[in-house]
């Protein structure tokens, strides 16, 4: 259903270029969840901000395509933009807090979703306009009261009228997936949805999205930091570094038989309540400056621990280990 | 709830207002010069009958704590004393030429707000680009210009140069309109008289401009450093991925939060308003509160300078509680 | 750099780094001026300035007191003038060049001395009020809005109405409403830095609190209060102006910029130079100050640096 080739966002800071996304290949199929795993600035946050056509200035969308639906939205006038974003695509983010306008009540920011994209629709022509205009405005009313109950939200009533701080971040996230289901879209793009709340309401919300997937059926790209939430949530995992998918397969081939180095170490670093007293494990090193990413070789090889001298100046492609398993390490060559 | 706190506040201003009117009397009575010398300054031959008449008159005989007291009782009945130099009670005069500076104010606050509200918004939505750095260096040098001299040379340009504009007056002094709001722009199109009403358009307009040229060019500047902080948001990013066309991301979802700390710089911008229109009256020979205070100055008139500073003060100590009200409807987290 | 295991190279700690003090901040600070350039222009034009009012007698191609009435209302050079009299002539026969220049003096000493005498007491105030809190700091504050019930033009109007043209009575009437301003900047900043750990840690070391707030909040705070310092010459410059205008500056016989413009109002028509020529050097004056402040503020406040550099 969606399909991304070779993406390529760039910044222009005054230190030089910075490639935030480093040629990506993705595809999503309907009704699957895919997990797109990382640490901050592995460039995990821009894809799902490119396949809408958000990249914020400096940034800019330097090469790709990304199909929806066999269209390239990379070549779509802004109109059409419009019409996919929230409808056909809908996106949800990291901080439900600063997500939500803290001017308007939030049932009024989910009306707002429905409004725009018109779907409840009026007769087109009629003498009486304005009274059009106030019927639709009841029924649009009610849908989003149906949908504040939908998401879990209680006392939809009342609730309506609140404003976004009167809420608690449970509760704002759920109005936020309020307004991402509003017009019934097919893809459900979600940046780290649960980082900023806490464990418990953590699995509300991820019970939540599991639902809209099995009962709508609505596609989900879910981006994480946390390879654990991801293993438990996703259909298929793809692991992202300095821009680039390093591994990329079915979630349970990726878990148990983690091929890439950096997979591995991500894995190792889970704490399991079963471990002794043990140190806890780090991989080694930090997070490579993406202004200053050297031409050739591996970005993984500073802090790789089965590196090699080779890795240094070779590049690898992404290479299909299995059916539908993909690597980007030269021992897979 | 904000009923409770709105009410509140408005009865906190009352002994401000106390404070205020206790302060101007003891200035007036620290002033040099005996008033009564002063008025009897021109005639020289002045019997000590009318001295003790005068000095009862003024209630100048009386020990000092009764002529505050008679004072604060005299304002609160809204009788401001008798200006020494016209003979007719201050507030008489104050109602006269008040219209004219409402008037003036009006326009410039809505000229300010307009133009300085519009050039932030447009600079921030463009930011860095030619427009936004010419608005920004325009409204800079208006924060850098003395208001009596944009004045005169806005009259030099419009009045002398192109004589596009009338540089005195409030309007044609052939024309006479009938007196009923004060306002010759509305009185004018009340009676009728297009002529009467450009004429006083003509009129207002350069004085207005003069005197709403900081306003504007210190909203330009907050309202696009305001937008800039609120374009950076989440919740703006959203609007735009829930599908919302960009002319209502602007205008409805970060306008609104910009307007905020806009609000209160615009609070505190209104005093600066009162006191440029002292200004800007006396350089456009306007015949308001500000140019009949100026002159009461030079010409001793000590009543008429007590009563109008009160007034002005007083008025300013409303113009912040309306602020202040209107910024409790507009930003929801806040209870004064 | 990498840190390969745990292990942090040895040049990690270069020990030869030097404690910054006022002197090494001041010159890095001079450093960076110069490289933006409207802060670098303004700059310079303030110092032109100064040096133009310090040495006025030197510079001015008149005595100050020259005036001769038969060359009175002569323009200046570009309008069919000579170049005896460069800016041309006011009512009285006076070179207003030489007007000018000297103007210049009144206009920055007053600036000047009222902001830092405004600053000095409301920095005093200010920390005051934010350290120790409690009934001082309601006093204090209380005050301050009851002074902040007046606009600025008519309380220092008033003031000099009653105290009469003069020198220090036109700075008394600017300061005493403009400490107000410091008072609640310095009064904020102070109560946010005591909440920080040094000055917990100050504490319990058992520092005098007088010691505390010079040697350990002050130097945090002094960026914020000299940036506003600077913003708030060229407004005083201008309200000095003003109130020259009005006549109620200093002694009609001390030249300024305000009564230059005030006199000159009413030959606006026909000699436009005596009101317009000592704005435009007023207006360049405060321009220069005002970039000069704002690129400042740009440069301190690392908060305000352009997205996309990280």
């Amino acid at each position: 259903m969606l399909e991304i080739k070779n993406l390529q966002v760039t910044f222009q800071t005054d230190r030089g270029i910075v490639k935030a996304v480093n040629g990506i290949d993705l595809a999503l199929e309907k009704g699957k969840i895919l997990g797109l795993v990382g640490e901050s600035g592995s460039g995990k946050s821009m894809t799902l901000l490119s396949i809408l056509r958000l990249v914020p200035y400096p940034g800019k969308i330097a090469e790709g395509e990304i199909l929806f639906d066999k269209e390239d939205i990379l070549k779509k006038s802004p109109q059409e933009m419009r019409d996919i974003r929230g409808r056909d695509i809908a996106m949800i983010f990291q901080d439900p807090m600063t997500t939500l306008n803290p001017v308007f009540p939030v049932g009024e920011q989910i009306r707002e979703s429905l409004r725009v994209h018109n779907i409840i629709n009026p007769e087109r022509n009629g003498f009486f306009g304005f009274r059009k205009d106030k019927e639709r405005k009841k029924k649009e009313h009610e849908k989003v009261i149906e949908l504040m109950e939908k998401v879990g939200i209680s006392y939809p009533k009342r609730r309506y009228f609140s404003y976004p701080h009167q809420f608690s971040g449970g509760m704002q996230q759920r109005a936020i997936i309020a307004i991402a289901l509003s017009c019934n879209p097919k893809i459900l793009l979600a940046d780290e949805p649960t980082t900023a709340l806490d464990v418990t309401i953590q699995a509300q919300i991820l019970d939540l999205l599991r639902q809209i997937n099995e009962k709508n059926g609505t596609s989900i790209i879910f981006v994480t930091h946390d390879l654990a939430i991801a293993a438990e949530f996703c259909d298929e995992i793809a692991v992202m570094y300095a821009g680039q998918i390093v591994e990329k397969g079915p979630v349970d081939k990726v878990i148990e038989e983690p091929k890439h180095p950096y997979t591995k170490g991500l894995l190792k670093s889970i704490p399991k309540i079963t471990q002794k007293k043990e140190k806890l494990y780090a991989i080694p090193g930090n997070v490579p400056d993406l202004a200053s990413l050297p031409e050739y070789g591996c970005p993984f090889y500073e802090r790789c621990e089965e590196a090699m001298e080779e890795c240094k100046e070779v590049t690898i492609p992404l290479i299909e280990v299995s059916n539908g398993e993909f690597v980007r390490c030269i021992k897979y060559r | 709830m904000r009923e409770a706190k709105v009410l509140k506040r408005i009865l906190y201003t009352i002994p401000i207002m106390l404070a205020i009117a206790i302060t101007v009397f003891v200035f007036m009575r620290f002033t040099p010069g005996d008033p009564v010398d002063i008025m009897m300054g021109k005639e020289s031959m002045v019997s000590q009958q009318d001295i003790e008449l005068l000095k009862k008159e003024f209630n100048l005989d009386k020990p000092v704590y009764t002529q505050l007291y008679i004072f604060l009782v005299d304002f609160l009945k809204g009788d401001l004393g008798k200006s020494i130099t016209k003979n007719v009670p201050v507030i008489n005069l104050i109602k006269q030429t008040l219209p004219a500076t409402i008037e003036l104010a009006l326009a410039a606050l809505a000229l300010g707000i307009l133009i300085g509200i519009s050039i932030g918004i447009i600079s921030a939505v463009k930011q860095n680009s030619w427009v936004d750095r010419i608005m920004m260096a325009v409204s800079f040098t208006g924060i850098s210009m003395p208001s009596f001299w944009l004045g005169l040379i806005l009259i030099l340009i419009f009045s002398a140069n192109l004589n596009l504009l009338p540089s005195q007056g409030r309007i044609n002094f052939l024309i006479s309109i009938p007196k009923v709001t004060g306002f010759y722009t509305i009185d004018s199109l009340i009676d009728g008289n297009w002529e009467a009403f450009v004429s006083s358009i003509r009129h207002l307009f350069l004085p207005a401009l003069t005197l709403s040229a900081p306003l504007a060019a210190v909203l330009a500047r907050v309202m696009r450093s305001s937008m800039l902080e609120v374009l950076r948001n989440d919740y703006v990013v959203f609007a735009r991925a829930k599908g919302v066309p960009e002319k209502f991301v602007i205008l409805k979802h970060a306008v609104r939060n910009a307007l905020i700390p806009t609000v209160t710089v615009l609070g505190m911008e209104v005093g600066a308003l009162l006191g440029g229109n002292m200004i800007v009256e006396n350089v456009f020979g306007w015949p308001g509160i500000g140019r009949l205070v100026v002159k009461a100055i030079f010409d001793r008139d000590y009543p008429l300078v007590q009563g109008v500073v009160m007034f002005y003060a007083f008025t300013f100590v409303m113009a912040n509680l309306l602020v202040d009200i209107l910024y409790t409807y507009l930003d929801p987290k806040i209870d004064l | 750099m990498t840190v390969k295991n745990g292990i942090v190279p040895t040049d990690y700690y270069d020990l030869s780094y030097k404690k910054p003090n006022l002197i090494t901040n001041l010159l890095s600070i001079l450093r960076k001026i110069k490289k933006h350039p409207t802060a670098f222009a303004g700059m310079l034009i303030i110092i032109a300035y100064i040096l133009m009012a310090i040495f006025a007698p030197f510079i001015s191609p008149y005595n100050i007191k020259y005036s001769d009435l038969s060359e009175r209302l002569m323009p200046p050079v570009w309008s069919g003038g000579t170049w005896a009299h460069p800016l041309g002539t006011d009512q009285i026969g006076r070179d207003l060049l030489t007007q000018i220049i000297y103007g210049s003096r009144i206009s920055i000493m007053i600036g000047f001395l009222t902001v830092l005498i405004s600053a000095l007491i409301g920095t005093i105030l200010g920390a005051i009020a934010g350290y120790y809190k409690g009934a001082i700091d309601t006093v204090l504050s209380r005050f301050a809005d009851f002074l902040l019930s007046f606009p600025f033009l008519i309380f220092a109007v008033g003031v000099m109405a009653v105290l009469g043209p003069g020198f220090w009575n036109l700075v008394l009437a600017l300061t005493f409403k403009s400490w107000v301003e410091f008072f609640r900047l310095v009064r904020g900043e102070v109560m946010e830095e005591k909440n920080k750990e040094y000055v917990e840690s100050a504490q319990a070391l058992g520092r005098t609190n007088g010691a505390i707030i010079i040697s350990e909040i002050m130097p945090n705070i002094f960026q914020s209060i000299f940036v506003l310092s600077t913003l708030r010459i060229g407004y005083m410059i201008i309200m000095e102006a003003s109130l020259s205008y009005l006549g109620l500056g200093v002694p009609p016989d001390i030249p300024t910029w305000g009564s230059l413009i005030n006199s000159g109002r009413n030959y606006i028509f026909d000699a436009y130079w005596i009101s317009t020529l000592p704005g435009i050097a007023l207006v360049i004056l405060v321009l220069s100050i005002n970039l000069f402040g704002e690129g400042l503020r740009d440069i301190l406040d690392p908060r305000l640096k352009v997205e996309g550099s990280e």
